[in-house]
């Protein structure tokens, strides 16, 4: 079907935000849950923190088309440089005392950029399953790091000391700290529709199908891989600054290691990664049947959990977002 | 800038013809590329001038492509220097030189499948322009090739010869001055060959250097001002067209002789 040239004015666009109403409608359902499910907040909160861990490694994974497998360690930077810089005995007062924890996250932010800037640099001449395998190494060294140095707290992890109030508001309110999840998935979410929009986003993109064929249009893909680790580590940092508020008391045994990693990169694949809201309905998802698996068939839960992962990675090979995409395409819409 | 030395034309009887005249845009002086202990491109020297078409010509496995890729930056030449508007680009990388002004196409045509086409030409627009003008441009890019009925169909669903289109579009994009075409028109049907043809001239004689590789004699024939014949990675006849065609050494090179 050769469809006529199209009349002036209904040119098609590339350029556009992507759907944005879908957002919109996914952040008011976030926003009535708190409502509804008063006395479940603490999932709440653990769901938006995950929801929003899987949106940032989505900016490198499915933008960029590279797999990590280590982005727990980004979480780990975030928690750590947080609750650390918190601390009135790790920060004495003739070096300014205790560090705000909006300034600890946003310094967190800032060191897990650094992190993937050298680490990117270091290992994106690595092409495919090397390139996640170095992923997994740098979580694990960091680990170690944690684990054996007295100033991290070695084993036993940290717990998190009095922070200031915010605006007048206690962040170990867990209506509080639902909202601030809240802020990180919308975030996310922004950054992501930002990114549909925008040349850097096409770049990206362009690196993912094809790095030749990239080349040949002046995109430089090492430099585009590097700047979606950086702006994906820096996120997941955010969100990392979050958790360990929430968590009060972590030990590297949670935050560095590889379940965590899997985990972000699950929830993002099968909710989808070519989507814009995608690790969101993924995350959702996962923590919801988690949550149910969990009281309905006790230890067999896990169990559970991997079949359902293994149906839907065989059935809907794009992720639950991309069934609805593949039948749009169909339909002949263009996304 | 000096003049580099332009490549000696005849080496057989014929007569050169250089249609466009003054300095070249694109000049390579005696390119060698090794793969290991392979030669497959022995010691080339070219030469392009804006609103020039070479053509590359020779049999399958002569070093064709080998050569079009150390041209273009995705081969480093094992000897030799290539310059491109006066400046040594042997070592520029190919994204760096796609922002200089040298586009090129793929033979094995490869589109960003997942995108549609028109977002396609837009990656290669967002060289020159920013938002919107980077969609009007592209659109237009669009427009000269003939593919805007296809603007939201994803790239992975055309067919060749709009593969061969849309590889086109994205490197006019680019709004190079140089123009490198891997085997845009082999694979296309008759009336495919003829627009390709036409669009072809009208981007040479709107200025632009163009360098051809093409397996159809004819279309090579009746497009280029200029054609080199490589065989086993040397250059084996260059000049006018028709001497090219006739020189008994590309005769032997691609039907064979009464020895073999």
């Amino acid at each position: 079907m050769t469809t006529a040239a199209p009349l002036p004015g209904t040119r098609p666009r590339a350029l556009t935000f992507g759907n944005v109403w879908l957002s919109l409608a996914l952040l008011a359902a976030l926003l009535l849950y708190p409502f509804v499910f008063g006395k479940a907040l603490n999932f709440g909160v653990a769901t938006l923190i995950f929801a929003g861990f899987a949106m940032s490694w989505n900016v490198l994974g499915g933008w960029a088309g590279q797999l990590s497998l280590g982005h727990a360690a980004f979480v780990g930077v975030g928690a750590y440089t947080l609750t650390l810089l918190a601390m009135p005995e790790r920060v004495p007062a003739f070096l300014g005392g205790p560090v705000a924890p909006w300034w600890g996250a946003l310094i967190g932010m800032g060191l897990a950029a650094l992190l993937a800037a050298v680490w990117g640099g270091l290992t994106f001449r690595l092409r495919g399953s090397y390139f996640v395998l170095s992923t997994i190494a740098v979580a694990l060294v960091l680990r170690l790091v944690a684990i054996n140095s007295t100033w991290t707290g070695g084993a036993e992890g940290l717990f998190m000391p009095e922070l200031p109030t915010l605006f007048g508001l206690d962040l170990f309110d867990r209506r509080v700290e639902y909202g601030l999840a809240f802020g990180f998935v919308t975030l996310t979410l922004l950054v992501t529709h930002l990114l549909r929009r925008s040349r850097l986003g096409y770049a990206l993109q362009a690196v993912r199908e094809d790095e030749d064929g990239a080349r040949a249009l002046g995109i430089d893909p090492a430099q585009m891989k590097v700047i979606a680790f950086m702006l994906s580590a820096a996120l997941t940092a955010l969100g990392g600054s979050l958790y360990a508020i929430y968590l009060q008391a972590f030990e590297p045994h949670t935050l560095l290691e590889l379940p965590l990693s899997v985990q972000i990169a699950l929830m993002a694949i099968i909710g989808g990664r070519a989507s814009i809201q995608g690790p969101v309905v993924g995350a959702v998802l996962l923590s919801v049947f988690g949550e149910v698996f969990r009281t309905l068939f006790a230890s067999a839960n896990l169990l559970i959990y991997g079949v359902l992962i293994l149906v839907i990675t065989l059935f809907a090979p794009d992720g639950i977002m991309g069934l609805f995409r593949r039948r749009g395409r169909k339909l002949g819409t263009a996304r | 800038m000096t003049t580099p030395n332009l490549p000696e034309l005849t080496e057989f009887p014929g007569q050169p013809v250089r249609v466009p005249s003054g300095p070249p845009l694109l000049a390579a002086e005696g390119i060698t590329v090794r793969f290991g202990g392979v030669t497959a491109v022995k010691n080339v020297s070219l030469a392009v001038r804006p609103g020039e078409i070479l053509g590359l010509i020779g049999p399958n496995g002569a070093g064709k492509t080998t050569l079009f890729n150390a041209l273009t930056g995705f081969v480093r030449p094992s000897a030799g220097r290539v310059t491109f508007a006066g400046r040594d680009v042997t070592r520029v990388p190919p994204q760096v030189r796609a922002r200089m002004g040298m586009a090129r196409t793929f033979q094995v045509e490869r589109p960003f499948e997942d995108l549609s086409v028109l977002e396609n030409v837009l990656v290669a627009s967002f060289l020159r322009h920013r938002g919107r003008a980077a969609e009007d441009r592209a659109y237009a890019v669009l427009e000269r090739v003939g593919l805007t009925d296809r603007a939201t169909q994803p790239a992975a669903e055309l067919n060749l010869a709009r593969r061969r289109r849309l590889e086109l579009a994205k490197a006019l994009a680019l709004e190079p001055q140089m123009l490198f075409l891997d085997e845009s028109i082999a694979g296309l049907n008759p009336p495919a060959q003829q627009e390709m043809v036409a669009l072809i001239r009208s981007l040479a004689a709107s200025g632009l250097g163009i360098v051809m590789v093409e397996h159809i004699m004819h279309v090579i024939m009746t497009l280029s001002d200029h054609v080199i014949c490589m065989a086993f990675g040397e250059l084996l006849a260059e000049g006018h067209p028709q001497a090219v065609a006739t020189h008994p050494d590309v005769i032997r090179a691609y039907l064979g002789d009464e020895n073999d």
